[in-house]
């Protein structure tokens, strides 16, 4: 058994090794800042951003992000380079759920792009140019949103909860004309005018009396290399239905009214649009092309209807015959410089880059988190204070 | 394809129907001379009405003070912004008359000024040609009314278009005979009718 001096001295030889083995420590993490690799570090989203630098110098062993949305594609891009640097990188998220979206131009002059989206059922998806937010629509069953976003807006985002996946349209539309023939009548003279002021360049032939016509541009035989779209308002269309079949075939767009309805090629099968009381409205595809035959009566009185359920008949009018149009308009499509800032799925992107959901692992629990500097000096300087009262109340020097 | 209809404006104040035959007698000049499908009659219309807009182009005449309520002036206003034309036609021929200078007060309240319409406006190439611009009338010619033959037509233009047409040219008079009696005419007074009809229908 020792003496309760030798015991003194086997604790005061054991606190001169733990202060030498300190001292050890702090100055090899003063001089080689690497060896300070085994460190856990764990972060709200709020912090990721004044953290990046720093884990970019100090590459942690391990980081775990506690996410409440998907991270913006700079901080995901830039922790999977520390990832990359050798950084053990896990997230975890109650919140997170998948979103993406993409932008498609409609060949619309207004410049309109049908958004369609995905997120989860039942939440509430904001819609946003790069001004702010321009719309919100609940998802509803199948999760899939789509939205017409008029305007020329090259980049649309859709947001969940904080995370906005951003769509940019992959390619630009080449505009060609329009061609609209019908006899002298309410509805050849609105439908030019509804096209028109939607932005279309449009060739217009007014059958007035036999050998007198009016011409608004020049309207030439239906042409692919001209027009995009043909439009036979009624039966006395006869420059449209001696080319329309061969226009159609070669994948121009041909609408025709209620009074046209027999004019151009006839296509074995359609499929029904629309339906009203007076009519409905069929598109099918022959050849190249695509036909749509509205069977609704007088479509003008749209435009000078007094029902208070449609704040502005005149541009509800010109939005339907526009819509119709951008479906069967022949639109060859340019494809343009991606957009760098385009961001259509970005939790796919995010798992893509920095791996799925998961939690930390049980070898780099926080427990085993690095003691800081400062601590490891307060324990040496209380060591070396201990040693040195017990040396001198038992008389030593 | 619905016709188009003739349509005469119903307005509460003065006499509307000052010119009951002028009706029948475009019908009758735009089915003679153009293809265009057109109602063998026309209709009366309030200009209070919602039906007004069923209507896009719309005839106005009268002799007497025109006074529109706040509903009439509203419906001009719907009609001419969704693309419609008014022709009015002072039945008077008197540019110091009550029809005239009410109606023009009532113009700029509910529209905006008239101003002249050049006499090599595309109105006068619609159907006919006019190369002088408005033809004149017997009304004019004869020295009746204000004793004036009044060079330009006035307008109120939307969109380069006319939205509303003034004459006080008094086509109304000119105008108001039986169809039948077309026939003794050596040249036909009723085409200026005809070209108002079709720019209406095609510009």
């Amino acid at each position: 058994m020792h003496s309760p001096v030798s015991a003194r001295r086997i604790g005061e030889w054991a606190l001169r090794v733990l202060s030498l083995a300190l001292l050890g420590v702090i100055l090899m993490r003063a001089w080689c800042p690497s060896t300070r690799s085994g460190r856990y570090e764990r972060a709200q989203q709020a912090r990721i951003a004044m953290s990046l630098p720093r884990w970019t110098m100090t590459t942690p062993a391990q980081i775990h992000l506690a996410l409440d949305s998907v991270l913006p594609p700079y901080e995901r891009d830039w922790i999977a380079a520390i990832e990359r640097a050798g950084t053990n990188v896990t997230w975890s998220s109650p919140h997170i759920s998948a979103i993406a979206a993409t932008l498609t131009r409609m060949a619309d002059p207004f410049g309109t792009s049908e958004l369609s989206a995905y997120a989860k059922r039942g939440s509430v998806m904001i819609v946003r140019d790069r001004v702010g937010p321009i719309d919100s629509v609940a998802v509803g069953g199948g999760g899939g949103v789509r939205l017409e976003i008029p305007g020329a807006s090259t980049r649309i985002g859709a947001s969940v909860n904080g995370s906005t996946a951003w769509a940019a349209a992959p390619d630009s539309i080449l505009f060609k004309r329009l061609l609209v023939e019908g006899a002298a009548s309410w509805e050849t003279k609105f439908t030019i005018a509804a096209l028109a002021e939607r932005g279309w360049k449009v060739d217009a032939l007014t059958h007035v009396a036999p050998g007198v016509d009016v011409r608004d541009g020049n309207a030439t035989a239906p042409d692919t290399s001209r027009y995009a779209a043909i439009i036979a308002v009624d039966s006395s269309a006869s420059l449209i239905a001696r080319g329309a079949n061969s226009f159609v075939r070669d994948g121009g767009g041909l609408i025709t009214l209620r009074d046209a309805s027999m004019i151009g090629p006839r296509a074995a099968a359609s499929i029904l649009l629309e339906r009203r009381a007076d009519g409905d409205v069929r598109a099918s595809r022959v050849g190249e092309g695509r036909v749509m035959r509205v069977g609704y009566k007088d479509l003008w009185r749209q435009r000078m209807t007094d029902d208070d359920t449609v704040p502005d008949p005149v541009a509800a009018h010109r939005a339907w015959l526009a819509r119709a149009v951008a479906s069967v308009a022949y639109a060859p499509r340019i494809a343009v410089r991606p957009d760098s800032l385009a961001d259509p799925a970005p939790l796919a992107d995010m798992v893509d880059r920095i791996g799925a959901r998961s939690g930390p692992t049980g070898a780099e629990s926080p427990l085993r988190s690095e003691v800081p500097s400062a601590v490891l000096f307060g324990i040496l300087l209380v060591s070396l204070l201990l040693e040195l009262a017990s040396r001198r109340l038992r008389g030593a020097r | 394809m619905s016709r188009f209809v003739f349509c005469t404006a119903q307005y509460d104040s003065g006499d509307w129907d000052s010119a009951p035959l002028v009706p029948a007698n475009l019908i009758d000049s735009v089915a003679q001379y153009t293809s265009i499908a057109i109602a063998p009659s026309g209709v009366n219309v309030a200009l209070a009405s919602d039906a007004i807009l069923d209507y896009p182009l719309v005839y106005v005449t009268g002799h007497l003070p025109v006074r529109f309520s706040a509903v009439e002036r509203r419906n001009i206003r719907k009609l001419i912004d969704r693309g419609g034309m008014i022709f009015m036609d002072d039945h008077n021929h008197d540019i110091d008359g009550v029809f005239h200078k009410t109606a023009f007060e009532e113009i700029t309240i509910a529209l905006a000024k008239l101003s002249d319409v050049p006499n090599d406006h595309e109105l006068y190439r619609a159907f006919f040609k006019f190369d002088d611009g408005p033809p004149t009338t017997s009304q004019e010619l004869n020295g009746w009314g204000d004793n004036l033959v009044h060079k330009n037509l006035q307008g109120v233009m939307r969109d380069g278009h006319i939205a509303l047409l003034y004459s006080s040219k008094d086509y109304s008079s000119e105008w108001n005979y039986h169809p039948e009696s077309k026939r003794f005419n050596t040249i036909d007074n009723t085409r200026f009718g005809v070209n108002i009809i079709v720019y209406a229908l095609t510009r």
